[in-house]
């Protein structure tokens, strides 16, 4: 949680990390949509090449069953 | 294009502002996120829903930022930092546009940094405990 202040040197380092004026990413934040199309129920098939950059395999992941 | 473990993202947060009289309004916030678990079971279980992520911020305090070494040649606009926290949980649908992805050797060291402030010993403890407890009582 933050006060005015605090919350207003946030706007100003999120907008220096995305290289904006103030006002720009008050627009950027104000034209915010998210989309609204269905979510799809097919799971997802990763790219686990990077697993074994990282010194794992896929036996290494935390799977759900049934899922 | 859907965001993967190693990219830095902009996402949109929901933040909670006070002022002085105490009245609470909930705010957006859009910033960049580097993605650490994008639902594969890497270091949370897999959820095909949710992303895990740390955030990046300008400021650098010494005791729990890295620097994000070549900011400038992976597309970031300023000198930038990870913050080694709890990672947070982002929806798919906060996700906005893609900026980079950090290199595996960086992306590494950031896993380590995490694993370094969680408290993996005394998690593992409670959990034997609790099975000890369980297996006591059946």
């Amino acid at each position: 949680m933050l006060n005015s202040r605090e919350f207003e040197r946030e706007e100003k380092q999120c907008a220096d990390l995305l290289g904006m004026t103030i006002k720009e990413y008050r627009k950027y934040v104000r034209d915010t949509k998210i989309p609204t199309t269905k979510k799809s129920r097919v799971k997802t098939k990763y790219d686990n090449s990077i697993l074994k950059v990282l010194g794992l395999s896929t036996n290494d992941l935390k799977l759900r069953k049934g899922l | 294009m859907k965001a993967v473990i190693g990219d830095i993202w902009i996402v949109t947060i929901p933040i909670l502002k006070y002022n002085k009289d105490g009245e609470v309004t909930v705010e957006l916030q859009k910033r960049p996120v580097l993605i650490l678990d994008d639902g594969r079971g890497l270091i949370v279980e897999e959820d095909n829903r949710n992303y895990h992520v740390l955030k990046l911020t300008t400021q650098n305090d010494p005791y729990k930022r890295k620097p994000i070494k070549n900011w400038k040649q992976l597309g970031l606009k300023r000198k930038s930092y990870i913050r080694i926290e709890m990672p947070i949980k982002i929806e798919e649908e906060q996700f906005d546009r893609k900026i980079s992805s950090l290199p595996k050797e960086q992306l590494l060291e950031m896993y380590s940094e995490i694993y370094s402030i969680l408290n993996i010993q005394a998690l593992e403890k409670m959990a034997q405990k609790y099975k000890e407890e369980q297996e006591q009582t059946n």
